[in-house]
């Protein structure tokens, strides 16, 4: 315990370095939610690796696996896959026709008030639904890591992160998620190289020795999401949800152009997607060395395979080695969420005091140098309210808020982007209906399944993106023919497609 | 599958090439940017729509496996790795491979055209 906190002492030390280092070149509202475009690829690959590596996928996936076996594998697969999504069609049109936001996008395609206003809402119910329940593990694990009492590692790591958000920027959270990226794969590295050399260096040993101690059916899929269409929703969920998460595509507008951002997705699709599929050897190996009695008793999610495997692979329990890979791995999992949390008030930031105070309801006329003001006083606002949210979530089940997030993110945002930025008819009406069709029956599919209602479940699914998605498209198709074409918004779609592919202004 | 698409933005490319290359009529049938930006378009279309085709056939394949044919994947392949993990692995890698071949094409395709649409561009503006 007492050494996990010292490790990550130095970690919170060095960050709050970072974060004043940070502060005094933060001059500009460009340079606060943009990091001022300046980022190199590599550096906004690992910042990407940082934002999607949140603690459900550092911890996550290797409890699913330890426990589920190959269900386990697929969460891990589905976010590199998503990455290809990413790649073929957001990252370089978001660079070229952005600025700090997705309504950024969608108010310069559609030029109405009531368009911003939809994709605010998308944002915003995307980014809370995912930050409460990472206040909420955040309170969880650091508990359970450190020993420290629930709310108040919920206020602490609250208050870090509006110390990060609201002087540093997106500077700051950028190189936080760096520092907790390289930190992570360094650790993961670390972890891989004694795993694998506990088995010889073939990690075939450890498929057999999984099925010898648990049977075949183990490594079968299956064993977590019973239901079939749930298999098939968790994918399309991950695959289109990904690219609709405000807090990683605004990722893109940190670095100079198209051909950078094109090349920061290759950097975090083998950087995370290296990390991802070691996860799943890790998970194999946490359930043959730790076992899956010990790991379901330390948490009865799994959440804890990892670091008790870190513990195992480093000399067990009573040594030091142990002690201190176990306090290395818990460190950085505390890193990780601190730094999602991080990425996700600087987006929610962008999305109420940019895009709605600024320019909804300011339509624009702010000074530059109070938009900085009013940015950081939204930051702070934001993490307060971020940790009332995560006291109030202390004992409720919040996973259903994660597949809300992804859902909602897949359902409503992604359709209306991808219509913005590629369909010449594609009109306001559009954008409300994609977003009311996506937002709505994400919300009440999500409530009435298995997630929320247990046993009760009046709808089947626990993700229901698989229906909410094409719902969402749906929506915006109708929304676009009822409200009626518009040749003026049509005509200027010659000049959007220019500039979503070259990302300059025709005029 | 790759061969063929880069070979058919080749030959788009060479078409492109001969009907706006400077040399064929001067200055004063320089294509505009939003033709060269047609051009692009169809060109991307080809390769992203085909990759989104192979990788979503791909990963959304294995899912629906996973949902509805339960016991093809438990089928053992070597030792105790059975085909899911196999197919899980191929998607790992499929996905990287994809990713390094988009990345070539737009490089070696895309950004040429993406820098002429800008001259175009600005040249008119300039004019």
């Amino acid at each position: 315990m007492s050494l996990t906190l010292g490790i990550f002492a130095v970690i919170l030390l060095v960050t709050l370095g970072i974060t004043y280092w940070a502060a005094k070149r933060t001059r500009t509202t460009h340079d606060f939610y943009a990091a001022g475009s300046s980022l190199t690829a590599a550096q906004n690959g690992f910042a990407l690796a940082g934002d999607w590596c949140s603690a459900a996928a550092f911890l996550g996936f290797t409890g699913l696996t330890a426990l589920y076996g190959m269900d386990g594998a697929f969460y891990a697969l589905g976010p590199l896959v998503a990455f290809c999504t990413v790649l073929l069609l957001i990252a370089e049109p978001m660079r070229n026709t952005g600025k700090y936001t997705l309504g950024d996008i969608i108010l310069y395609r559609m030029r109405t008030r009531t368009s911003l206003l939809a994709a605010v809402s998308g944002t915003i119910v995307v980014n809370f639904a995912y930050l409460m329940p990472q206040m909420a593990g955040a309170g969880v694990l650091i508990q359970l890591l450190t020993g420290i009492p629930y709310d108040l590692a919920v206020i602490l790591v609250g208050i870090v992160m509006i110390v990060y958000v609201a002087f540093g920027g997106m500077i700051a959270t950028t190189w936080v998620q760096i520092v907790k990226a390289a930190l992570m794969l360094a650790a993961a590295s670390v972890i891989l190289f004694l795993a694998l050399s506990a088995v010889g260096f073939d990690p075939f040993v450890l498929f057999s020795r999984a099925e010898t101690t648990y049977g075949s059916n183990f490594l079968a899929p299956g064993n977590y999401l019973k239901n079939p269409f749930d298999e098939v929703s968790l994918g399309v969920g991950y695959v289109l949800g990904l690219a609709g998460l405000p807090h990683v595509m605004t990722r893109f507008y940190t670095v100079p152009d198209a051909k950078t951002a094109r090349r920061s997705v290759v950097w975090v699709m083998f950087l995370a997607g290296g990390f991802f599929f070691a996860t799943t050897l890790f998970g194999l190996a946490a359930a043959d060395f730790v076992g899956q009695d010990t790991i379901r008793a330390a948490d009865k999610g799994g959440n804890l395979a990892l670091p008790l495997l870190a513990q195992y692979l480093g000399g067990g329990a009573d040594s030091l080695g142990g002690q201190a890979m176990l306090g290395f791995v818990s460190a950085v999992a505390v890193a990780t969420i601190l730094a999602v949390v991080s990425a996700l008030t600087l987006s929610t930031s962008g999305a109420i005091a940019h895009d709605f105070y600024v320019n909804w309801v300011r339509r624009g006329r702010v000074e530059p140098a109070r938009q900085i003001v009013i940015a950081r006083i939204s930051a702070v606002a934001i993490g307060l309210f971020a940790i009332i949210l995560g006291i109030q979530a202390h004992g409720i089940n919040v996973a259903v808020l994660v597949i809300l997030a992804i859902c909602v993110a897949a359902s409503a945002n992604f359709p209306i982007l991808i219509l913005s930025l590629f369909w010449r008819r594609f009109n306001t009406g559009g954008v409300v209906g994609g977003i009311a069709f996506g937002l709505v029956s994400s919300v009440v599919l999500a409530v009435l399944g298995p997630a929320v209602r247990g046993a009760d479940a009046i709808w089947p699914l626990v993700n229901p993106t698989v229906v909410s998605l094409p719902l969402g498209f749906l929506g915006a198709m109708l929304g676009t023919f009822l409200a009626g074409r518009d040749p003026v918004n049509e005509a200027r779609f010659d000049e959007v497609t220019l500039r979503v592919h070259t990302g300059i202004t025709a005029e | 599958m790759n061969k063929k698409i880069s070979n058919k933005s080749d030959r788009h490319g060479g078409k492109m090439a001969a009907d706006f290359s400077p040399a064929h009529g001067g200055s004063s049938v320089q294509p505009t940017a939003d033709q060269i930006i047609r051009i692009l378009i169809k060109k991307k279309f080809q390769v992203v729509g085909a990759m989104t085709i192979v990788y979503m056939t791909s990963y959304v394949g294995l899912m629906l496996l996973a949902g509805f044919s339960r016991p093809f994947l438990s089928r053992l392949v070597f030792g105790s790795v059975n085909i899911g993990f196999v197919l899980i692995a191929a998607n790992y890698l499929l996905s990287w491979v994809l990713a390094l071949i988009y990345v070539k094409i737009a490089n070696s395709s895309f950004d040429p055209l993406v820098a002429r649409a800008i001259a175009a561009a600005k040249s008119r503006g300039d004019a």
